[in-house]
């Protein structure tokens, strides 16, 4: 199993902590992930280190705003990244380890709905999870690259609610960006 | 991150009613087909979350989409700190229209990257940087219409005022001699005495094209590009080896004087054969044999050009574009 490279330290990543979703799902999660969602980080900040293990095992931390199928995403995107408390590899482990996470990625952003990926921003968001929020915005800004007005609006379902004439003139303002674009 | 709280405060008024609207919708939806059966409505919140994700263009862009989104996209400063032109807009960007962007942020701009914009000039740099004395980001490759001496003198006003130039790029400017390299160098010592010939990264052949200054922030490259050649002395950029043998970096060279692998970086040794490619590249043996082959003439795309595979229905594995053009013509002399 690669859990063992990948947590060298086992007695300090063992402690666990319960996630419980807007759904009343609860998830059980490594300390060393757990601590990468800023806001569920905050909840032990007062206690001292020597509490967190207990602590965390004991209480179970609402997130009233995120539902299951998004948590569990965020918790797997959390497992692949480094850990901080892991030892440093060698070049070839870190490379081999890159490129797993790197396929990981790509197969899951290539079966993503926008509207899952819109969720999975927001509750990146509310749990300040940096690299997360990072990653899935990126993928999204991506996707969104050199694409036109209309497909945005078509992609997310947005209304148009601008006045005819209004669009009219802020195109006119903004001509140069807009001249010549294909249509995706 | 702080952009991303400030935009949602101020948007949080509007869209307390439609957000919760909104979260149930999306939530019913990811269940169910999500596109078609969606009413347009109001943008889903982390639309302004992406925001500070998103090149100039599609910055644009998404303000024209609707009301509440061009108000978020022009009211927030945050948003016009890091300024990215690259494609389509590389090659329309003038002069006046760079100095109407970045007057948006009010003389914080922090970074600015300008891949290939040709029309900028040196005059049109120098206003930007005499208004904005905090960038620490300034990438200004392939623009052709700048001159070393422009670009020393907009290196040299940012390093009188703030010293905040971090990161310079400026490899594919026509013209720059080792003269020009050591006077830019010596604006940046000025600030950071040691930090002349420190890179955080090596420089990989391979990565070259990928976008890695949005990645920045975990990994900083700090300091200038370009470099001078050990080969043939002249200026531009230089790589590093991934080969684990080549630690003594004797072969930290230009990319005409060492050919490297398009695949792995890595460089090729004299006495290996160069092996022929579809589309032209530098392939080293292992990448060479590991990659799949035109079914006609047996040659590899690399990565890089992997869509010019033209797929055969009837059978797997792929045709060059070369062969493909003599198939088709083969194809039609038959019916002749």
């Amino acid at each position: 199993m690669s859990n063992t490279s990948e947590n060298p330290k086992p007695s300090s990543s063992s402690a666990k902590m319960t996630l419980k979703t807007s759904d009343n799902e609860l998830f059980e999660v490594e300390e060393a992930v757990a601590m990468k969602f800023c806001t569920v980080k905050q909840y032990f900040e007062d206690e001292k280190d020597s509490d967190v293990a207990a602590r965390g095992s004991t209480t179970v931390i609402p997130l009233p705003n995120v539902h299951s199928a998004v948590l569990a995403t965020l918790i797997s995107y959390g497992k692949k990244l480094p850990q901080s408390n892991a030892v440093a590899d060698n070049h070839e482990e870190e490379e081999t380890k890159k490129k797993e996470r790197k396929k990981y990625e790509q197969g899951l952003l290539k079966n993503l709905m926008p509207g899952e990926l819109l969720d999975l921003i927001s509750a990146a968001n509310y749990l300040d999870f940096k690299e997360g929020l990072e990653f899935f915005n990126q993928a999204l800004a991506d996707h969104i690259q050199n694409k036109s007005v209309e497909y945005v609006r078509k992609f997310f379902g947005i209304k148009n609610d601008y006045e005819p004439h209004e669009e009219e003139k802020y195109r006119e303002e903004y001509a140069w960006a807009f001249e010549g674009v294909d249509e995706d | 991150m702080e952009i991303s709280h400030v935009v949602e405060d101020n948007r949080n008024e509007n869209m307390q009613n439609s957000q919760t609207l909104l979260s149930s919708k999306s939530c019913v939806s990811s269940q169910n087909e999500y596109t078609q059966e969606v009413e347009p409505g109001p943008p889903h919140e982390s639309l302004f979350l992406v925001l500070a994700y998103l090149p100039l263009f599609e910055l644009l862009a998404m303000s024209e989409v609707c009301m509440s989104l061009r108000d978020a996209v022009h009211n927030d400063v945050l948003l016009w700190l890091n300024i990215i032109v690259e494609r389509p807009l590389s090659l329309r960007l003038s002069d006046e229209i760079l100095m109407k962007i970045t007057s948006k942020a009010s003389g914080r701009l922090k970074t600015l990257v300008l891949i290939n914009c040709e029309k900028i000039t040196d005059d049109g740099l120098q206003l930007v940087v005499r208004k904005n004395a905090h960038i620490n980001k300034l990438f200004l490759p392939e623009c052709t219409g700048l001159t070393p001496e422009g670009v020393i003198r907009a290196v040299k006003t940012l390093s009188e005022n703030h010293h905040s130039l971090k990161s310079l790029r400026i490899h594919g400017i026509y013209n720059i001699k080792k003269d020009h390299l050591d006077t830019i160098r010596s604006y940046f010592q000025m600030k950071l005495p040691q930090q002349e010939h420190q890179r955080q990264q090596p420089i990989l052949f391979h990565h070259r094209n990928s976008p890695e200054f949005r990645n920045e922030e975990s990994n900083p490259m700090i300091g200038i590009d370009v470099d001078i050649c050990s080969k043939c002395n002249n200026v531009s950029m230089v790589y590093d080896c991934p080969r684990e043998t080549c630690k003594k970096k004797s072969c930290k060279a230009c990319n005409l004087c060492i050919p490297r692998c398009e695949e792995c970086g890595e460089c090729i040794i004299e006495s290996e054969e160069l092996e022929a490619t579809a589309c032209g590249d530098n392939l080293c043996s292992n990448c060479w044999l590991q990659l799949p082959k035109c079914n006609f003439c047996n040659q590899p795309y690399c990565k890089l050009h992997i869509n010019h595979q033209h797929r055969l229905s009837s059978s797997n594995g792929f045709v060059c574009d070369a062969c493909h053009v003599k198939f088709v013509a083969m194809l039609g002399a038959c019916y002749c």
